[in-house]
């Protein structure tokens, strides 16, 4: 009894019977009357009618139509057919229900629709798509903003049906003037960029070039400045033009926050990339005007601009707008990129933030003060010494002690010996980095330094300190560094300075040999003693002086033999040598020797050193020596 | 049969006693004829149609046990508007509905007829 029993005895008509029954049930305005007809007219395996229900779709109640949202792939297809009728009653009905479904497949059926004769038609496909189009628009910016991945999903299923829409949807542009279709296709990024060159932009100045810019220029989504600098990067200047002219019409200030937060997430080789296509920053005077934009996108517009192609000097100028900035970060990061990129205004700039209210900026631009050099450094740095900052002070100190050690080092050939060390010794108590200092100038590729440095590491009695570095000296090409550094050196208990230092022994330069045997003496063990004999036999007056005393030294008393027989040698340097032996060695007799020797010499130049021997060792030792 | 009877009289006035085989003739034809009209108007499509219909009407009436009141009232429906197919009333409810009012039909019908057919 009912609906059901009624129409399955209906059902038994003749089939087109049948369906004039079914169909004045179907737009009866009661749902379990149309319920009860849609089953058989959508029976594919009995009546089979489905045209029938989408000829009535604008009749059919909300129970109905979700029943049709349930098979929305036969009744796509049945929809299909319907509008290739030709009937206009019958194409809106089929694009009414395509509406009512909704969804993206079925967008490119209705993108046809906006070009259809009737404008009812027209315009209810036009209306029904924005509807879809609103919702894909929706998931796109859930997905790039939130990365929600079911919207991630929904944009990926759909996204080739939308596509397909989408070239419809603009090609009809003029009929539709929805700018959402733009907007979608510009949020669809790389996936629409063909569309978009080959269609949007294809004509300069038609209505859909026209919307598209007027799209763009109000755009901040990543995949729109991703697209602006594609466009940016065309070959076609046609597709450049358009680039630009969007660019130049960004005079918001959110556009620089979305280029810099689309930069900040690109991989380091791509940020390369596009920052060295661009020519030109046509944006960048909404910078200018507001310089206090946060650090993060400052800092990466920066970074931006300082790798760009643009001319270098217009690149500074703009770089340097930014240190207006009220964030000291900012204005650290333009003082850093402008002497990254060796900008001429560098310099300036950090004589300048010398004064920065920052303590950051200032140890900045004081770095960069001490690395640049300049003539006026020392008297650029020189205030900070008081400074309270703590780093600030550090890098006056040691600059300007720097400047004054470059002074010293420049001034020490003019230097008396006493001045020499006294200046070295005030410097060194001063400048706590003195050390490194002369580690540099040790390290110095001029034989001519790094002798000055021995002897400044001799006057300041640094030799234990620079230990190794003195080492390594032993072995240096020049044999006058050589010479020095053996000199400097407290060997015992090193081996391998004792293998330098024997090795020294037998140096071609009589200056090393010397200065070896004095190292010798000064490691005070008489078990070398051995190793120096021969050196008494040494055709230099000053190795054999030496290699006596440090016998003598070392507890050997034929030494005295040595320099006696030294003494009454017909050269008369070697008679020299042996006058100042026996005055260093002061052994007892010494003077009864020197007075015997100076009846019967008869060098001026000996005599004289033997007067001023004599009269050193008949005083007293602690009076009247220097 | 009034008109039949008038027509033998004024024949019988008018030949005489003489003419009656003619008379049985005419009248003979005059049934075949007749009969013809009516057999052709019965075996018609539409006369088919129309039987069938009332035939499928009496068969979804019994199907769905409407009482011959029931019958009745939605034939006086299909009258009212018209309707030469009453079958359209078993899924045409809105007709019916519009029907109770106009034709201020019993409420206690109608409302057997809504439970027994539109649901």
């Amino acid at each position: 009894m009912g609906l059901a029993e009624t129409l399955g005895l209906i059902r038994q008509l003749p089939r087109e019977e049948a369906v004039g029954y079914l169909e004045a049930a179907l737009v009866e305005p009661y749902e379990e009357i149309q319920l009860a007809a849609f089953r058989f007219l959508a029976d594919q395996q009995g009546i089979n009618r489905a045209d029938v229900v989408v000829q009535n779709f604008p009749l059919l109640l909300a129970g109905v139509r979700k029943r049709i949202v349930e098979q929305k792939w036969y009744f796509i297809g049945v929809a299909k057919e319907q509008i290739r009728s030709g009937l206009e009653r019958t194409r809106r009905a089929a694009y009414d229900m395509l509406a009512a479904i909704g969804e993206v497949d079925v967008a490119h059926l209705l993108a046809v629709a906006v070009n259809d004769a009737s404008t009812v038609i027209r315009d209810n496909a036009a209306s029904a798509l924005e509807k879809i189009a609103l919702r894909y628009h929706y998931h796109l910016l859930n997905w790039h903003t939130k990365e929600d991945e079911k919207s991630k999903a929904y944009v990926e299923s759909n996204r080739a049906l939308m596509l397909q829409a989408l070239e419809v949807l603009l090609r009809t542009f003029q009929i539709h003037r929805k700018s959402l279709f733009l907007e979608i296709a510009v949020e669809m990024g790389g996936f629409s960029y063909r569309l978009i060159v080959d269609q949007v932009l294809a004509k300069t100045d038609s209505p859909l070039w026209r919307a598209f810019l007027q799209c763009m220029g109000k755009a901040q989504s990543d995949a729109a400045v991703e697209l602006l600098f594609k466009l940016l990067a065309e070959r076609e200047e046609r597709i450049r033009e358009a680039a630009v002219e969007v660019m130049r019409s960004r005079q918001d200030a959110a556009f620089p926050i979305a280029v810099a937060s689309w930069l900040a997430k690109l991989p380091p080789d791509r940020f390369l990339q596009v920052s060295t296509r661009v020519h030109e920053i046509p944006w960048w005077k909404t910078v200018e005007q507001n310089p206090d934009i946060e650090p993060l996108v400052a800092s990466k517009l920066i970074d931006f601009v300082a790798r760009s192609f643009i001319d270098p000097r217009a690149r500074d100028a703009m770089i340097l707008t930014l240190y207006r900035s009220r964030h000291a970060e900012v204005r650290a990061g333009v003082l850093l990129t402008l002497r990254e990129i060796k900008a001429p205004q560098a310099l300036d700039l950090a004589r300048q933030a010398l004064a920065d209210p920052s303590d950051d900026v200032r140890v900045l631009a004081a770095k960069a003060i001490a690395e640049e050099s300049p003539p006026d450094k020392a008297k650029l740095l020189a205030p900070l010494m008081s400074s309270p900052n703590e780093e600030l002070r550090k890098i006056a100190v040691r600059e300007v002690s720097r400047e004054s050690f470059n002074r010293y080092i420049k001034s020490f050939d003019r230097l008396d010996d006493r001045t020499r060390e006294l200046a070295a010794k005030a410097l060194a108590k001063i400048d706590a980095s003195m050390m490194e200092r002369l580690v540099d100038e040790v390290n110095s590729m001029d034989p001519e330094r790094r002798i000055k440095a021995l002897r400044i590491i001799d006057y300041v009695e640094a030799g234990e300190n620079l230990k190794p570095l003195l080492m390594e000296l032993l072995g240096d090409k020049d044999t006058r560094v050589r010479a020095t550094a053996i000199k400097l050196i407290e060997l015992s208990g090193n081996v391998e300075g004792m293998k330098i230092l024997i090795g020294a022994l037998n140096d071609s330069d009589r200056r090393v040999r010397a200065n070896a045997i004095e190292a010798f003496e000064a490691i005070g063990d008489e078990r070398y003693a051995a190793l120096l004999l021969p050196f008494v036999k040494d055709p230099d007056n000053r190795v054999r002086a030496n290699a006596a005393k440090a016998l003598w030294n070392l507890g050997r008393h034929e030494a005295r033999t040595v320099v006696e027989e030294m003494l009454e040698d017909p050269d008369e340097n070697m008679r020299l040598s042996a006058v100042w032996t026996i005055g260093e060695l002061r052994y007892e007799g010494a003077v009864e020797v020197l007075s015997s020797r100076m009846t019967r010499e008869t060098s001026e130049k000996v005599k004289a050193k033997l007067t001023d021997v004599l009269a050193r060792l008949t005083v007293p030792p602690g009076k009247g020596e220097a | 049969m009034k008109v039949l009877e008038e027509i033998q009289r004024s024949f019988r006035e008018y030949t005489g006693p003489g003419a009656g085989a003619i008379a049985a003739v005419v009248l003979v034809l005059a049934a075949l004829v007749l009969a013809a009209v009516l057999i052709r108007h019965y075996a018609s499509p539409a006369a088919r149609a129309a039987r069938r219909r009332l035939d499928l009407f009496r068969s979804i009436a019994v199907a769905n046990q409407l009482s011959l009141v029931e019958r009745e009232t939605l034939l006086r429906v299909a009258r009212h508007y018209e309707i030469e197919d009453p079958i359209q009333l078993f899924v045409k409810r809105s007709l019916f509905e519009a029907a109770v009012p106009a034709l201020k039909l019993d409420s206690e019908t109608s409302e057997s007829i809504r439970k027994k057919l539109y649901v």
